[in-house]
């Protein structure tokens, strides 16, 4: 306990749990896992809790979770159209997920749940593997013809597919790290800062101090720009899977 | 009776194609308006396509056991990739501004 704490710490994986590995893989139940479930739990209870009193002039909590689903399903309207109803689940599912994990990892003593890569790949590629079997469910072999843009000369095709393919495989890996890098560097920065605070001490600490303050509202607003973000960009490949083919 | 009972459901059914032409033609106009970038997204696509190349073109190479061909060129395509990525994105927000005025 000699050695100072490092502000990467609070990216540790801690397991609750012993138990052996089942089938190669480790199922212990970590800290990530508990706050994916408290992230879960609490957005299902802001849901079913919110439009129980059914009243037509909404009081504060109904209207809160009237104008969160009002808000995603204008972003799948605008983004993918009338035909995007259908998908109105995934995206407000995948929005407040995130929006929950991010915000419940600015609370003190928590964990961030997407501030690991895994978490975020996992999201992404999912999201990925099914933006591009729909696509190739629903337009058959024409999918591939999304590698090649109208007006490419003949000379430049081969290429073209190729460039246009890397670029494709390009969303789901910007898609995670955005987010993830997001996550990491906010907290990491929060953690230095509140580091400051402690070494200045008491006469030039509150500096430090004034500025931790300003950074966790920025957090706050980092959290939510980067769940919106990822929603609507998953809302606009699922518009190239389902449209521009 | 019937011959207005015809006119009816004609209209009728004029007034669905309508409605549906409408809706056609809301959504074409209004998909694909606004995409807004957060910051820093251009220098993360940047990354990322660079990222995806040399990883591809790394386990190319490993699964064929060629020399660093594949790892070359898959370099240079995530790079491409990228630009292309980038200069979509660009494009967008430049029609953004345009539609603001």
């Amino acid at each position: 306990m000699s050695t100072g704490h490092s502000p990467l710490d609070q990216f540790k994986i801690n397991y609750f749990t012993n138990f052996q590995d089942i089938g190669g893989f480790n199922l212990n139940f970590s800290n990530s896992s508990l706050f994916m479930i408290l992230a879960v739990g609490l957005s299902i209870a802001l849901l079913s809790i919110g439009i129980r009193k059914r009243a037509l002039v909404p009081g504060r909590l109904q209207s809160f979770t009237e104008l969160t689903y009002e808000f995603v399903a204008n972003m799948v309207k605008d983004n993918i159209g009338s035909g995007g109803k259908q998908y109105f689940p995934l995206i407000f599912s995948l929005f407040i997920f995130i929006v929950f994990c991010n915000v419940l990892g600015l609370m003190p003593y928590s964990f961030t749940v997407t501030s690991h890569i895994a978490v975020t790949f996992a999201l992404s590629g999912f999201i990925f593997v099914f933006v591009t079997l729909l696509a190739i469910f629903k337009h058959g072999l024409k999918f591939f013809g999304f590698f090649l843009p109208e007006g490419t000369p003949w000379w430049l095709a081969p290429l073209m597919i190729f460039i246009e393919l890397f670029a494709y495989l390009a969303r789901p890996v910007s898609l995670s790290v955005r987010l993830a890098a997001n996550m990491l560097a906010g907290h990491t920065m929060l953690k230095v800062i509140a580091g400051f605070v402690i070494s200045l001490g008491f006469m030039l600490g509150w500096a430090p101090l004034v500025f931790l303050i300003v950074l966790n509202g920025f957090e706050l607003f980092v959290a939510l720009l980067q769940a919106y973000i990822f929603a609507i960009l998953t809302c606009v490949y699922l518009n190239d899977a389902i449209h521009l083919h | 009776m019937s011959n207005k009972d015809k006119k009816i459901s004609e209209f009728s059914e004029l007034g669905k194609s309508i409605e549906q032409a409408k809706k056609r033609l809301l959504d074409k106009e209004r998909v694909g308006k606004n995409k807004p970038a957060g910051p820093g997204r251009i220098s993360i696509e940047l990354l990322s396509g660079v990222v995806v190349g040399t990883l591809l073109g790394y386990y190319l190479d490993l699964w064929l056991g060629t020399s660093p061909v594949f790892f070359l060129i898959c370099f240079f395509l995530g790079v491409a990739g990228s630009g292309l990525n980038i200069y979509k994105i660009a494009r967008q927000q430049d029609k953004n501004v345009d539609l603001d005025e």
